[in-house]
């Protein structure tokens, strides 16, 4: 009785332990990276929004000289700016990436097919 | 109008009720409720003397009979005249000194009062030179960051005015960066 | 049958804990999202396993199955239904079958996060968690095991700890043993993050910050239940003894309120990498101390379950954990460097390292003062003990220290602050202080300590108030109403401000033991039926006493009747239950409380012909100490409250008529 009750219960973790074994669903999605340039740029970016906003906060209600707050505003102003540009050189980067790849893809169909009779594009980016 | 009378009252009701506050704490804590020499002292050393068969509690706290037939060896003492430290002797004779809650400050015993002391001091320094070291050496450059993406002047106005047209949009409540001097509560943050 | 279900749920939860340790590591580790999703899915249903006995053992209690041991050993027929909740972990084998019960909720509410959120991170955070799972199922499974049975079901059960008949106790130990294993989230995160060698970046920081502070809302909670309850019930009038169980629940505390504020620093500025992991893995090993000290450690205490050889199983998985933690630091010591360096010496960022390292250092001496009679007796064979004055006199001063810190840090700004500034905002704050103690002593007054202890919570109550008063009173001119100003202030900024109601909160926490430390009074009274006695303002009459036979207990009532300063307030009555079989007598104090003072009657002994002995106190401002508690609540709420992100950079619009250098 008390294996019967054992085997029952033991079916549950089993079934959700070979769930992944039989169905696989979701895979794709297991090692998505959550850090990546453009998350790291993320972060920066919002610590240095915060930043600016938190540094307005504190010279209106005094915690910050005039001078203090003329340096520390210009410092996460340019941070933030730096960090726009690095994402958009990040966009470039990729937009180039993805571009380059269509060419590729579509040297190797001509390869393949021979030369599209009118230049159709066959453009996959953006 | 309306803002100097509000611009007043605030403080001056905030500091009201500060007086008041002040003043209850006062209430609540003083009051004439002396005690007799002799029980003020044998609340201090009961408290002081551990019950041995109560793990950790003081005889003051106790109310096992041990506790209470050694609260009774306490008034006797005192009413002979014995002074608190005599007192506090007579039980670690009985009993040895882990009947004393704190423990003596002599022997080897001398380390538990030392080591904390001596500890915090050693972290003081320590933190001392840990912020010392670590204080960035430039800071008047206006901070460039070590990015090694070069802006040129056009793109850095560019952003700056993007980033400032999205605070604006995005302020819950604070205005937006602008001209400084009018924003700013110097006045009353110096005046207090 | 529920029982056997229950008995069985548990080797085999403990064989998934160990299975989802090494699937979601190995899987990790060689890239096969099959064995990582398994893992995950397994590990969410050890909830469901540990639930079913759970389940199982209130059964056992409501039906009153005596031939299971744990029923036997902590209830009896005589028990009130409604304390089967207290009695499930009144002992050892119940409290650990709780933890795991809770912790396995928990830790499913976390790898959900952390796959939706930090989904590479996952698999080692999950691994730790359940590793830290199969612990203690271990230990259930083979050492403590609540659904056991006997060869012989006695008649009727022992009868659960007289001292825990409170209802107190239905919410002090489940959120101290909740506050305690939760530390294990934030430390599982931390130790994933370096095990999958993202220990240099902060995507992570997030779900760390929230589980921190939960984590430490519910020690907080825990801790002001117990002193609460330590008042109510223990009869001595005070709620705070430094007893070794009471100290191995502060410790982890004190790491974690160290931890919630320095992870603020990393999300920031990409700084104190090392020392937020560091810090965490102390306070998870600091909370086993906690949860462990029960039972069987070589200190004695007013509440061990019991003395037995699990002490040294506990004892040794804390040596692991530490060594393991270090070992993974060490390991990937090098992806740990801060992303910004610390600007000024004079800054919010050295406040807080200044703060944790305050904290740590009454952490380091609590534990020294705990630990040091076992090296004492290990040494010279002496023992000693290190009571309530050891730590007061000791730890006070830090703990004022830490208040003057709470009430000046926040007047620091970020990575800079210009120190004629600090100090000219510092007036405010100062002159209340000054006011306030001279104040004191022109009222009367005339203790040296309390009167500065007093001024350091008046400069943390006005500097607090003051900012809050600069902010709006900016917001006004622009138009606001003072109070749509206020509320619109807190609002934008509700992690700083959430955090400043705790800081009112604690000064308010620290008034209330100021108060009720330094000016409490008290006395013993031989009293006859009908005497009348006066204490301070008040006068009592004791005008009846009962007492009534169970069949395992007596209970003994007095009455009085109570006037203050000639009005009468009423009658209160004050209990003192003797225990039978336990040989063991619980009181039950009057309390009467109001912002003032407690006025508290406690019976010290019954005698004969209507004479009894009772112990009176007058303690002042105790209530404002759980009061506090709500403002810890509300103050963690409002620093958790989620808030809208800053639009990313790619979405912000031009605007109208520039156009773009370059491209």
């Amino acid at each position: 009785m008390l294996i019967l009750i054992a085997v029952l219960l033991a079916l549950i973790p089993a079934a959700a332990i070979l769930y992944p074994f039989v169905f696989r669903r979701g895979i794709s999605t297991v090692f998505r990276d959550e850090t990546s340039t453009y998350s790291e740029l993320t972060n920066r970016w919002e610590a240095a929004i915060a930043g600016l906003k938190n540094t307005e906060l504190e010279y209106t209600i005094g915690n910050l000289t005039e001078d203090d707050y003329r340096d520390l505003r210009g410092q996460y102003m340019l941070e933030a700016a730096n960090i726009m540009k690095a994402m958009e050189l990040e966009d470039q980067q990729e937009d180039e990436l993805l571009a380059s790849v269509a060419r590729e893809v579509k040297a190797v169909r001509e390869r393949l097919v021979g030369p599209s009779p009118d230049g159709e594009e066959r453009t996959e980016d953006e | 109008m309306k803002t100097t009378v509000s611009s007043t009252l605030i403080p001056l009701s905030a500091f009201m009720l500060f007086l008041a506050a002040i003043m209850s704490f006062t209430f609540a804590c003083a009051s004439d409720k002396e005690l007799p020499v002799l029980e003020a002292r044998a609340q201090e050393i009961n408290k002081t003397v551990m019950c041995p068969v109560c793990p950790g509690e003081s005889i003051d706290q106790s109310q096992h009979p041990r506790a209470k037939a050694m609260r009774g060896v306490v008034d006797e003492k005192l009413a002979e005249g014995s002074t608190n430290d005599e007192i506090r002797q007579f039980f670690v004779e009985r009993y040895g000194p882990s009947v004393l809650l704190e423990p003596p400050r002599e022997g080897l015993n001398w380390l538990v009062w030392v080591v904390p002391p001596v500890g915090i001091l050693a972290a003081a320094v320590a933190l001392y030179f840990v912020l010392r070291l670590a204080v960035r050496p430039s800071r008047r450059t206006g901070g460039s960051p070590d990015d090694g993406v070069a802006l040129s002047e056009a793109e850095r106005d560019d952003y700056f005015l993007r980033i400032e047209a999205a605070l604006a949009s995005d302020s819950d409540g604070e205005r937006p960066p602008q001209a400084v001097s009018d924003t700013r509560d110097a006045g009353e943050a110096v005046a207090g | 049958m529920l029982v056997d279900a229950g008995f069985v749920a548990l080797p085999i939860a403990l064989v998934v804990g160990g299975y989802v340790t090494v699937a979601s590591f190995v899987g990790a580790r060689l890239h096969a999202p099959v064995l990582v999703l398994s893992a995950r899915y397994g590990m969410m249903t050890v909830p469901l396993l540990l639930a079913i006995a759970t389940l199982a053992l209130v059964y056992a209690f409501v039906t009153h199955d005596f031939s299971v041991r744990y029923v036997a050993e902590n209830s009896s027929l005589a028990l009130p239904q409604i304390y089967t909740w207290v009695a499930l972990y009144a002992g050892n084998a119940g409290s650990l079958l709780f933890i795991a019960t809770v912790y396995s909720f928990l830790t499913a509410i976390a790898v959900v996060g952390l796959s939706r959120k930090l989904p590479y991170t996952a698999p080692y955070a999950t691994s730790v968690m359940a590793l830290v799972m199969a612990f203690f199922l271990g230990v259930i499974v083979f050492l403590a095991n609540p659904l056991e049975r006997l060869a012989i079901a006695p008649l009727d059960g022992q009868g659960i700890n007289p001292l825990l008949i409170h209802f107190g106790m239905f919410i002090h130990p489940p959120m101290q043993m909740m506050g305690l294993i939760s530390v294990a989230i934030p430390f599982s995160i931390a130790i994933g993050v370096l095990l999958a060698g993202r220990g240099g970046r902060d995507e992570w920081v997030d779900l760390g910050r929230t589980w921190g502070m939960v984590s430490w809302l519910i020690l907080t909670v825990g801790l002001l239940l117990g002193s609460w309850w330590a008042y109510t019930i223990l009869g001595w009038g005070g709620y705070w003894a430094w007893d070794p169980v009471e100290n191995s629940a502060l410790m982890p505390w004190l790491a974690m309120t160290a931890f919630v504020h320095s992870i603020m620093v990393q999300k920031r500025r990409g700084m104190f990498r090392m020392w937020n992991i560091i810090l965490v893995s102390v306070a998870f090993v600091l909370a086993e101390m906690g949860m462990f000290i029960n039972r069987g450690g070589p200190v004695p205490s007013v509440h061990s379950f019991a003395q037995s050889t699990m002490g040294w199983v506990f004892l040794g998985f804390m040596a692991f954990t530490l060594i393991a933690a270090l070992a993974a630091f060490v390991w990937r010591i090098d992806t740990l460097k801060s992303r910004e360096r610390l600007d000024s010496m004079l800054s919010r960022e050295s406040a807080f390292l200044t703060q944790n390292v305050l904290f740590l250092a009454v952490a380091f001496i609590t534990l020294w003062g705990t630990i040091y009679p076992v090296f004492s007796e290990a040494a010279s064979d002496e023992v000693i003990t290190v009571g309530k004055p050891f730590f007061d006199r000791v730890n006070g001063p830090i703990l004022l220290a830490l208040v003057f810190l709470m009430g000046v840090g926040p007047l620091l700004p970020w990575r800079r602050a210009n120190l004629r500034n600090v100090l000219t905002i510092l007036r405010v704050p100062l002159a209340g202080a000054a006011i306030a103690a001279v104040a004191l002593i022109i009222l009367g007054l005339r203790e040296p300590l309390p009167i500065l202890a007093v001024a350091v919570c008046v400069i943390a109550f006005v500097a607090v108030g003051h900012e809050w008063m600069r902010g709006s009173r900016v917001r006004h001119r622009r138009g606001e109403s003072y109070p749509l100003a206020f509320a619109r202030l807190l609002g934008a900024n509700r992690p700083r401000y959430g955090g400043y109601v705790v800081h009112l909160g604690i000064a308010m926490l620290a008034i209330g033991a100021i108060g009720s430390s330094f000016y409490a009074v008290q006395r013993d009274f031989n009293v006859s039926l009908g005497d009348t006695r006066s204490i301070g303002d008040y006068e009592f009459t004791y005008v009846d006493f009962g007492s009534q036979p169970f069949s395992d207990r007596i209970e003994m009532m007095a009455r009085f009747n109570v006037s203050r300063e000639g009005s009468a307030i009423g009658s209160m009555d004050a209990r003192r239950t003797f225990y039978i079989s336990h040989e063991v007598g619980a009181t039950r104090a009057a309390i009467r409380s109001t912002p003032i003072e407690d006025f508290y009657i406690v019976p010290s002994e019954f005698g004969e012909n209507g004479t009894a002995v009772f112990r009176v106190y007058i303690n002042p401002l105790v209530w404002w100490m759980w009061v506090a508690g709500f403002l810890f609540v509300l103050g963690a709420v409002l620093a958790l409250s989620p808030r809208r992100r800053p639009p990313v950079p790619a979405t912000l619009p031009l605007p109208k008529g520039v156009r773009l250098a370059g491209v």
